[in-house]
């Protein structure tokens, strides 16, 4: 029953994540309300399937989910973000030399 | 019944994504958007488990985290690449041009 109600809160929190990812303007800012809420969502859900599974060979797979999401994520929103920043300046900068030449 | 709520809720996250990665503008947003319906397959796999109380499926939640994250990584590597090749290519007709 508590692990019921746990993983409904981290699928609230992947639903917050997936309003913000549709209405918020910046690609960073849909990052961030992705990364963050998405992390921390998926984690309360496997938490809840945990308290609720009573089988150790269940706990052990969702335990190594959890971790491999936790370690994981900031390091993929790390590498996106900085791709992100990197095929903005290379945009800025074509369309800065287009209007230069133009 | 809670868990039929969160499936529905999970269900309206996967729209959302959804429709961000219909109508992304750029490439980074696609990607995250596809970051994130992996992430809603994890957690509908893992309420699934919850409700028939079978964990068969489980070894799948931490197949579909490793597979996530590199096609994030393999994503940005590939963005990077691309906006670097763009700057190299202004650069380099910068360069025919001055002399």
């Amino acid at each position: 029953m508590i692990g019921e109600w746990v993983a409904l809160l981290g699928s609230v929190l992947i639903l917050l994540a997936g309003i913000g990812a549709v209405r918020f303007k910046d690609t960073f800012a849909r990052m961030h309300a992705l990364t963050k809420a998405t992390t921390l969502g998926v984690v309360l859900v496997l938490i809840g399937a945990a308290i609720h599974l009573d089988r150790p060979n269940d706990w052990t797979s969702l335990l190594l989910a959890a971790a491999m999401q936790l370690v994981t994520s900031p390091v993929a929103a790390n590498l996106l973000g900085r791709s992100t920043w990197l095929l903005q300046r290379a945009t800025e900068e074509r369309d800065g030399a287009g209007d230069a030449a133009g | 019944m809670i868990s039929i709520i969160t499936l529905v809720l999970l269900a309206c996250a996967g729209a959302c994504f959804v429709v961000r990665l219909a109508l992304g503008p750029t490439l980074p947003d696609r990607v995250l958007a596809m970051d994130g319906l992996i992430v809603v397959g994890i957690a509908a796999i893992a309420v699934r488990a919850m409700q028939t109380g079978n964990g068969a499926f489980l070894p799948v939640l931490v197949v579909l985290t490793l597979v996530g994250f590199v096609s994030t990584a393999a994503s940005a590597r590939f963005i990077e690449w691309r906006s670097l090749q763009l700057r190299r290519g202004d650069r380099s007709s910068g360069d025919g041009a001055a002399p």
